[in-house]
């Protein structure tokens, strides 16, 4: 504990359930990707268990390095972050690569990377920048309408290839306004938009016609995916129906790690189903009201910080990338379970995932940052 | 600290939201583990999905000049999902009758009404597979899509098709051997030998199961796309294959043979140009049911006598103008008695008239005067010759060759003289091809092949150079000897029969007779062999031909294995070396002859060399006959109503075949060129399933 305590600063209560979902992340990357290694790499299963890895230790290496920064960098980081955001968008959705029919990975130097994850956490970090700052004229809309037109551009560049992304993402940042103590009337106002702005977007899918101008774009994919969900058992996807088994039958207990039978059969069990493959495997206890407690911990957590926090920016940033952590893992955990649509969004720190571990890491690294300074500050940290 | 705790309390707000829908994620879990755990439990049980193998499409093989030698042809299985989601009950009810109308007329199988109440059936019991109609081809696939209800969509529409591949020999039977067939534990020809290239690798694909017990295919990510076979280029020419195997097929029927095989070899390269192999059938017919050319050894007989006089010309121990004492045709090596095929007649000859009249006593008895003591020096020229080994070759099922050594078990005082003649000694039709070839190349032996490359739709992969197999079995003056002897053969000696103004040939007789296992050789059953090259003063190819046991009475090597030898000569001689283009000096345009066919593929060539080309109507036709107009070709319309029975007359062979295939027939395909005649005429009404035969003439 002493060596613990010495390397691992700021709260150890959510490091604790960041190193426990990691591991259980790896082993069940380990064994969901059996068939996914037979199919695409001849057979080598360690192939996907050894990236997963590596990218899993750089994830650590950077949360260590930002756990070790002033967080009041962050603020200056997100400005950064933001405008690189603005312009790498537009170029993923003009050049990036195609994979799985979605125009949603860009190159540079070598490294393919999603460029939604980069937005998602500047877009956070910079709100709760903002917010800091407008916490005076909360009232105004003059205050509201500009980071408003932020998050609504930055979400549409999202949209047209990866909706479900620029959905959670807008939510959390409505999330992060209602926190920040936008007048609610204003809110109210926006959140009745947004459900006018839905019932239209259902109304447009479920009659748009798949084989015409929207052919070549992803909206077959939402349309389909919407009306399965909407149809009720009789048009149960494949997916659906192999995840409501894999859970069904993991049982109280699971089956004991590696020993997942849905994992040939579920497709995406390593990413986007992860937490139906994570029952299965280890069960309700453990694989579902464990690692669901993991999460809730970090964000309960990172209320401490709000409280403890002198500066409304360190409480926002810190609750702020909670929720946005918090709200993806659940939504998550709700399309595994079939309570939510299917949408492509992986269990943060968990799901094999390349790139967006590094920015997942990057927001847990800020959190922690934020708590080893109001920690520090309050002396309870004897070598601090 | 308004504004913390302000913030706090809408924290605090979130953070019970956030729990309160973690409670409806737990709780649907319980329901799926506790309320509904028997019906999953049920569903893994039968586990209603799999991961199924997708074929990949089997690579073409080709000949030299990129003809096709067999290729897979598309058909597919149509299949029936008659709840997409596209399939309103008004949407069916309006078209199903229409649907059913074409299904009668396209498909056959049963009338209209019968049609529409399977499909009716199918909608009411919720299939989601009704198999329509299995093995249909490319074009008829294409058209089902433009059909009622199917035209909503793959997924809408419910129409599945799936694709497999036929296996198609375009030239039927010719070099079918050689091009093979490659089965689960049966490899024959280049089919089985480049099998693993040929076949590519499978993908694989989701599969749910259906009502019924039959597979759909579900769309997914983890499948695999099958990686197409790649194609082998070989270096046949279908022309001189064709010759061959016809000139092979006359004399076989001529002499009432049991088989044959005729080997053709390009001197400089050692590329084999055609392989013929045809065996009686016991209908009396002939096929290729065997690769003899490179499957059977034999004794060789008196070709293997060049071999005999290489030795004595290469070691200096006898001179062409020696003269020998041919004891009357007859002479006694221990107990056992040698004969000449004819009577000499003279007492001496020189030993070059030995070889021309292909004396077995002269020949037998040089080689004693100069090897008796020594046969190991003998055999060192079948080892430098690279005859006692196997040649390598490309494909599966060459023979071993057997030469006998001294000291071994079967080696007697008489081996060596019978050897010298062609007897004791086992070689295949491709190794004594490869060694004339060698003595018609000055000595230096190339390594006989089939392959020239492989190729991934068009872009080279690997690419097969000739390869030289003995540097030199002999020095050059030698070979020009041996060549000039072989040169006397037809001028004077054996094969005179074979002599012709226009085009020299040069070779040898072989009359062997076949060995009957343990009980010595038959009187009355023969092979009959010419191996030679051409043409006589400036060597191309040579060619090797062997007839066994011709049972009309002529059993000599220059009257039943000559004449095709010949024929294959004079063929290639009119068309494929020494054909000089028309010298035009005349300065007007050449317009090409247009085969028929897919007009959109003769266009591209066409627009590429300047010619024009326009459609006779108002709209391009998709498949078309041509004519010259001009300095233009005209394109005509040419497909009649898809159950009628089309008009390929001019056609190539392979747009031919598609669309006679695409219309259910089977096709049989004679000699090669453009379509000439077709046995069912054009307009009759289509069989399916029936054969027609197409015969192609240049």
């Amino acid at each position: 504990m002493q060596v613990f305590n010495k390397y691992f600063k700021g709260d150890r209560l959510i490091w604790l359930c960041i190193i426990f979902l990691s591991l259980i992340g790896v082993a069940g990357v380990y064994s969901a990707t059996g068939s996914l290694a037979f199919a695409l790499k001849g057979g080598d299963t360690e192939y996907y268990l050894l990236k997963h890895t590596v990218f899993v230790v750089v994830g650590f290496i950077i949360m260590y390095f930002c756990q070790m920064m002033d967080y009041r960098y962050f603020s200056r980081i997100a400005q950064l972050l933001l405008i690189l955001s603005f312009i790498l968008l537009p170029i993923t959705l003009l050049l990036g690569d195609d994979t799985n029919d979605a125009t949603r990975r860009l190159t540079i130097l070598g490294i393919s990377f999603q460029t939604s994850d980069l937005a998602k956490v500047s877009l956070i970090m910079y709100i709760s920048r903002y917010l800091s700052k407008k916490q005076d004229k909360t009232h105004e809309f003059s205050t509201l309408w500009p980071i408003l037109a932020c998050i609504v551009v930055i979400c549409l560049m999202i949209a047209p290839e990866n909706l479900s992304t620029a959905l959670v993402l807008f939510a959390t940042c409505f999330l992060l306004l209602f926190l920040g103590r936008i007048n609610l009337k204003y809110l109210g106002g926006l959140f009745g938009a947004m459900l006018l702005a839905a019932t239209l977007g259902l109304v447009f899918l479920l009659n748009v016609d798949s084989d015409g101008w929207a052919k070549s774009t992803r909206i077959p994919t939402w349309k389909a995916r919407v009306e399965r969900y909407m149809g009720g058992d009789e048009g149960e996807s494949v997916q659906v129906k192999q995840a409501k088994i894999a859970v069904s039958t993991g049982g109280l207990f699971g089956k004991g790690p590696g020993k997942s039978t849905q994992r040939v059969f579920l497709p995406h069990s390593y990413s986007d189903f992860m937490f139906a493959f994570l029952i299965e495997e280890y069960g309700l206890i453990i694989g579902g009201i464990g690692i669901m407690l993991a999460y809730l911990l970090i964000l309960f957590r990172t209320i401490r910080i709000v409280i403890k926090s002198p500066k409304a920016f360190g409480a926002l940033l810190a609750v702020g990338l909670g929720f946005f952590l918090c709200i993806q893992a659940f939504i998550h955990m709700g399309v595994s379970v079939s309570l939510l649509p299917v949408t492509g969004l992986t269990l943060p720190l968990v799901s094999m995932g390349g790139t967006s571990i590094i920015f997942n890491s990057i927001a847990f690294g800020a959190i922690l940052s934020v708590s080893r300074f109001i920690d520090e500050k309050e002396g309870d940290v004897p070598n601090g | 600290m308004n504004i913390k705790k302000s913030i706090l309390t809408r924290v605090y707000i979130s953070f019970l939201l956030v729990v309160i829908f973690g409670v409806f994620v737990i709780g649907q879990i319980i329901k799926l583990q506790f309320v509904e755990k028997d019906k999953w439990k049920k569903l893994s049980l039968e586990q209603s999905i799999r991961y199924n193998e997708v074929e990949a499409s089997r690579g073409n093989i080709y000949a030299a000049n990129g003809e096709l030698l067999a290729t897979s042809l598309p058909r597919f299985d149509v299949y029936w999902d008659s709840r997409a989601s596209g399939i309103s009950n008004a949407l069916f009810e309006e078209k199903v009758d229409s649907l059913a109308f074409l299904l009668s007329v396209h498909f056959g199988i049963k009338p209209e009404q019968d049609w529409q109440r399977d499909l009716r059936k199918a909608r009411s019991q919720g299939s989601r597979y009704l198999r329509l109609k299995r093995n249909i081809g490319f074009s008829l696939a294409k058209d089902i899509r433009k059909w009622p209800i199917f035209r909503k969509g793959k997924y809408k529409g419910g129409l599945i098709l799936e694709e497999k591949s036929s296996r198609k020999m375009p030239y039927g039977i010719l070099a079918a051997r050689t091009v093979g067939f490659s089965r689960e534990t049966y490899h024959v020809g280049v089919e089985g030998a480049f099998d693993s290239i040929l076949a590519g690798v499978q993908g694989q694909r989701l599969e749910e199961k259906m009502y019924g017990g039959v597979w759909k295919p579900v769309a997914d990510q983890n499948g695999v796309d099958p990686k197409d076979g790649l194609d082998v280029y070989t270096t046949i020419d279908i022309e001189l294959q064709d010759v061959a195997e016809d000139a092979l097929y006359r004399t076989l029927v001529k002499n009432n043979a049991h088989h044959g095989c005729v080997v053709l070899l390009e001197v400089e390269t050692g590329a084999v140009k055609a392989i013929a192999n045809l065996e009686r059938q016991k209908d009396g017919s002939y096929a290729e049911t065997y690769n003899y050319a490179i499957g059977e050894s034999t004794d060789p007989g008196s070709t293997f006598k060049l071999m005999s006089f290489m030795a004595l010309l290469e070691d200096g121990k006898a001179e062409l103008s020696d003269s020998i004492d041919i004891e009357g045709g007859r002479t006694k090596y221990y107990d056992q008695e040698m004969v000449d095929a004819s009577r000499p007649k003279r007492q001496f000859q020189t030993l070059r008239e030995c070889f021309e009249r292909s004396s077995n006593v002269g020949t037998s008895k040089a080689i004693m005067a100069a090897y008796k003591d020594n046969p190991q020096a003998y055999l060192k020229h079948i080892k430098n010759a690279h005859l006692d080994r196997k040649l390598g070759f490309e494909i599966k099922g060459e023979s071993s060759p057997l030469v006998k050594a001294p000291g071994q078990p079967g080696w007697s005082g008489t081996t060596l003289p019978w050897m010298s003649i062609g007897y004791e000694v086992l070689l295949n039709p491709m190794q004594i091809a490869a060694f004339y070839n060698a003595i018609a190349n000055d000595g230096k032996m190339m390594k006989p092949y089939l392959i020239s490359a492989i190729k991934d739709a068009g872009r080279s992969i690997e690419k097969f150079e000739p390869q030289v197999l003995e540097r030199a079995i002999c020095s050059k003056s030698t070979a020009k000897q041996l060549q000039g002897l072989m040169e006397g053969v037809v001028e004077n000696g054996t094969a005179t029969n074979l002599k012709d103004l226009g085009l020299k040939v040069a070779g040898k007789t072989g009359t062997a007779q076949v060995a009957l296992g343990s009980k010595g050789f038959s009187k009355t059953s023969h092979t009959a062999s010419f191996a030679g090259y051409f043409p006589a003063y400036n060597p191309k190819y040579t060619c090797y031909v062997v007839v066994n046991r011709p049972s009309m009475g002529v059993y000599y090597g220059s009257l039943v294995a000559g004449p095709v030898f010949r024929e294959v000569a004079d063929k290639v001689y009119a068309t494929v070396a020494y054909s000089k283009p028309i010298e035009s000096k005349e300065e007007t345009a050449q317009i090409p002859w247009v085969k028929g066919g897919y007009t959109v593929e003769a266009r591209s060539v066409l627009n590429k060399m300047g010619i024009s080309s326009h459609p006779k109507q108002d709209s391009w036709p998709e498949w078309g006959s041509t004519a010259k107009r001009g300095l233009a070709v005209v394109f005509v319309e040419k497909v009649p109503a898809k159950s009628k029975v089309p008009n390929v007359i001019g056609w190539g062979l392979r747009d031919a075949v598609y669309i006679l295939e695409s219309r259910g027939l089977k096709v049989r395909v004679q000699g090669y060129g453009k379509v000439n005649t077709q046995s069912i005429p054009s307009g009759s009404q289509i069989i399916k399933g029936s054969t027609i035969l197409i015969r192609l003439k240049p």
